[in-house]
């Protein structure tokens, strides 16, 4: 079992009459256990840049559905800027009912140039879109199916062996399962705003071979992704660390 | 003008194959702040009982927030949301676990339990709007 430690130190000798020292030390474990978190990002860095200030917009640090959702995740970010009026801002997706007026994103905070946080996150995904493709009438040898950037060519005329080809083919935003003719298609990430239909996924066949789409569950938002957006488009770089379950 | 200064150590000699020993400290400008513990007496998400930690316009231009859940059970969790906007959770806190960040000054957060009358102990420091009181 791994044992991770973070100690907090806060302290002032002008804010109060009295000199304000605070120490406190936290061994990280996973949700409701003892046991310690095992899972880590490593320290890395990421710089943030943009081509104008025009452009400038939030970036995804961390997707919620990367980690163990209701977890004991830590977060530790911090800007490295040493420029005083340079800061990032730093977002969660928001775990509030869909569908509301309110802004996207939450903002947590600003952090200014060399100044963390350290912060628990228990990375609550949304729910990945689900939808079915039945490969279905006469199909032929040679024909083919194009969905997210893949071909599949059909090996032979049987439904079956067609679909286990479209199951055995790696798709950048999907993973998929086979069951006979119908394979389930499975989103990798949480995500409210997609819908497949046949003129995602083109079926071109010799003769009426065709696929049926159907969504059987549907997307919705993450509820914790991060998201970090930086106030000026020149490079800056963040620093950050994930320690989770 | 004050300054508070933060330092953060996460250590561990077997997350990894090689020790992790990351130390960071930084000089917070803060000119009033307040540290306090208190009772969680409100549960099972946000309500207007949940407890205040950090009054919305009460800093300015930045504030900083500590909180440190000082419940002797992993399972006794402290839940901080954003009461401004949808009630928005960004922590949970387990028993013993604790938190430090910049929050965003017009917003105000606050804290509910797991179990009635949990025990938290919670700072905010930042640079001072008279305009606002805590009351």
């Amino acid at each position: 079992m791994a044992t991770t430690t973070a100690t907090l130190s806060l302290s002032s000798s002008d804010l109060t009459n009295q000199s304000l020292a605070l120490s406190t030390t936290a061994t990280l474990t996973k949700a409701g256990t003892l046991t310690g978190l095992d899972q880590t990002t490593g320290v890395a860095r990421k710089t943030l840049s943009y081509a104008s200030s025009g452009v400038i917009d939030t970036t995804v640090l961390f997707r919620a559905d990367d980690f163990t959702t209701d977890g004991a995740n830590k977060v530790y970010l911090k800007n490295t800027s040493t420029t005083a009026s340079e800061y990032m801002t730093i977002y969660l997706t928001g775990d509030r009912a869909p569908n509301t007026s309110a802004e996207g994103l939450v903002e947590i905070g600003r952090l200014y140039a060399g100044d963390w946080m350290f912060f628990p996150w228990n990375a609550t995904s949304g729910v990945k879109e689900t939808f079915t493709c039945v490969v279905g009438n006469t199909w032929a040898a040679g024909d083919t199916l194009v969905f997210d950037g893949v071909e599949i060519v059909a090996a032979n005329s049987t439904v079956a062996d067609i679909a286990a080809q479209i199951d055995a083919a790696q798709f950048p935003n999907w993973v998929t399962s086979v069951s006979s003719a119908t394979v389930t298609f499975v989103a990798r990430y949480s995500n409210a705003g997609i819908e497949i239909d046949t003129s995602e996924i083109v079926a071109t066949t010799a003769g009426n071979g065709d696929v049926t789409i159907a969504t059987t569950v549907e997307g919705t938002k993450s509820g914790s992704d991060i998201y970090v957006k930086p106030s000026v488009h020149t490079s800056m770089v963040l620093e950050y660390l994930a320690i989770s379950e | 003008m004050g300054v508070l200064r933060g330092a953060l150590t996460l250590s561990s000699t077997d997350v990894l194959s090689i020790p992790v020993n990351l130390s960071v400290d930084a000089a917070f400008i803060a000119d009033a702040g307040y540290i306090m513990r208190a009772k969680v007496a409100h549960t099972g998400g946000a309500g207007s009982a949940a407890l205040v930690v950090h009054k919305a316009d009460d800093k300015l231009e930045s504030s900083y927030l500590y909180v440190k859940n000082m419940q002797p059970e992993k399972e006794q969790y402290i839940y901080l949301y954003q009461d401004t906007d949808n009630n928005d959770v960004f922590a949970k806190l387990a028993g013993g676990e604790f938190c430090f960040m910049p929050v965003a000054v017009n917003k105000t957060i606050k804290a509910y339990a797991t179990k009635v009358d949990s025990m938290i102990e919670f700072a905010v420091f930042g640079l001072d709007s008279s305009a606002t009181t805590l009351a």
